[in-house]
């Protein structure tokens, strides 16, 4: 049963793709939606020229900055929280303000403070991954049972040691769905971020491709825009589940 | 007062009031001179658990004191560990890493903590559920682990609060056989939360301390079954949050 609808998604997922290739295949083009054989057609200047690699390579490298500086400020900052409440409450409140405000819209904050590079886009992905990683680990903090912090501590566990061998294994799942979420949203900030303040870059190559009205070239990136965020989810996805299941599902 | 080392457990005055203002304790004083298991029973309500708790250290008292077998309770220690009435094994770690936690904490180094394991893993007749996880094993084991976990640490006081409530009968006996014969040879004194009659038949020399019936009351009962003492304190009345019978 299982193994069947697993193959029934496999099936399934290549009909969807499949059919929406297929639908842009018959497609004619227009200047502002180029038919898909003019978009592939593209692929072998940009791939020889090495000028997509190096644009997916400095936007990738910037999400795994920005991501992990993401990472570990929430685990820091959700260690803290876990180990106080009350610092915990004063976080949250700050959270709740700041949170709703759309990455991109720090834009014009970080190139004052940083300029053009690499730096401001990787601020706007640390800010775009850090508040679901952060909420995640809040919910993390949730699930630490009050129930296995005595019976560690009747087992002669320090302050520290309920931390790090209560309090952090229990977040760990959840820190590592916010992960998976982070990552997710940082990729979806770099390509935004490195359009309005960088000098390189797959979003910075889409603005000036847009601005050139060069439509295929535009589109042959953000097919690659989106198959880059697939596989990163994907990635991303098995690394939580293996993690996790070391220590088998529980729940 | 005399002589505070030689007795096991000793509860002077008392006093708890827990946190949403039930008032479970009030000058309650209870000293049990000798012996090395000790059954709390009592109705549902009347402070078995808050007891328990407050022997571990989980809770401070708000007054009083309590000395475990001479040591003054002043926070919770690996020196009087505990099995809880849901097994309340660590999800994350398998059999054997639960048993190893205690262990771990206590800085023991590796092939010591896993020969320690294993051996009471044996003991308590879990051997083959050493890589399981606690979500894999029956209730039974699960509560033969919880044991498992709470002697590894070599306590001089092992508090078990209803251990066997969550079992049904068969696994109950056979778990508490498992128990007796394992701690049979242990230097450890063993106060147990109980409402089966058949826990007292296997821990023949058991001193019993009945809670109740009205707060703040307890009976001892000695082996020989006849009350020795009798034990009243400030009753307090205004206080019943349970109704069930024992």
């Amino acid at each position: 049963m299982k193994a069947n609808s697993a193959t029934n998604s496999a099936i399934w997922s290549s009909v969807g793709i499949g059919l929406f290739f297929g639908i842009w295949a018959i497609w004619p083009g227009s200047v502002a939606i180029p038919s898909l054989g003019a978009v592939l057609a593209e692929f072998p200047d940009l791939i020889s020229s090495g000028q997509l690699g190096q644009d997916t390579l400095a936007s990738l490298l910037r999400v795994l900055a920005g991501v992990s500086i993401a990472f570990i400020a929430a685990l820091v900052l959700a260690t803290g929280a876990a180990a106080a409440p009350r610092f915990r409450y004063a976080l949250l409140a700050v959270t709740e303000l700041l949170r709703p405000i759309p990455p991109i819209a720090w834009v014009p904050i970080v190139i004052v403070l940083f300029g053009i590079g690499d730096r401001p886009a990787i601020a706007i992905v640390t800010l775009g991954a850090f508040f679901p990683i952060w909420l995640s680990c809040l919910q993390g903090i949730d699930a630490i049972r009050q129930e296995h912090v005595r019976a560690a501590r009747s087992l002669g566990a320090s302050k520290l040691q309920e931390i790090t061998m209560v309090m952090l294994p229990t977040m760990r799942p959840y820190a590592l769905h916010g992960l998976r979420l982070g990552g997710g949203l940082g990729w979806f900030c770099v390509v935004a971020a490195e359009m309005m303040g960088a000098s390189s870059g797959l979003g910075h190559r889409v603005q000036l491709l847009s601005l050139n009205i060069q439509m295929d070239a535009v589109f042959a990136y953000l097919i690659v825009i989106g198959a880059i965020g697939a596989a990163l989810n994907f990635c991303l996805r098995s690394l939580a589940v293996s993690i996790d299941t070391s220590g088998r599902a529980y729940g | 007062m005399a002589n505070q080392a030689s007795q096991i457990l000793e509860i002077s005055n008392l006093c708890y009031t827990q946190p949403n203002g039930t008032v479970v304790f009030e000058n309650f004083s209870v000293t049990i001179p000798t012996g090395r298991f000790v059954t709390l029973r009592g109705r549902s309500g009347v402070g078995k658990s808050t007891l328990l708790g407050l022997l571990a250290g989980h809770f401070l008292p708000d007054r009083g004191q309590l000395r475990v077998a001479g040591q003054p309770v002043r926070n919770a220690s690996a020196d009087r560990s505990m099995v809880f009435q849901q097994h309340n094994l660590f999800p994350w770690l398998n059999t054997l890493n639960n048993v190893e936690f205690g262990l771990k904490c206590l800085g023991l180094p590796k092939t010591e903590r896993r020969e320690r394991a294993l051996k009471l893993l044996a003991d308590m007749g879990v051997s083959d559920a050493a890589e399981l996880f606690p979500n894999e094993l029956s209730g039974g084991m699960q509560q033969r682990v919880g044991i498992a976990r709470a002697l590894a640490v070599q306590p001089s006081c092992l508090l078990m609060d209803e251990p066997l409530s969550a079992l049904d009968a068969d696994t109950r006996g056979r778990t508490l056989d498992t128990l007796s014969a394992v701690i049979r040879d242990m230097q450890v004194l063993v106060i147990m939360a109980t409402h089966h009659q058949e826990a007292l038949k296997n821990l023949a020399d058991a001193d019993l301390l009945i809670l109740g019936p009205s707060q703040n009351e307890c009976t001892m009962l000695h082996p020989s079954a006849n009350p020795v003492r009798e034990f009243t304190g400030t009753t307090h009345a205004a206080h019943s949050n349970s109704t069930k019978g024992l």
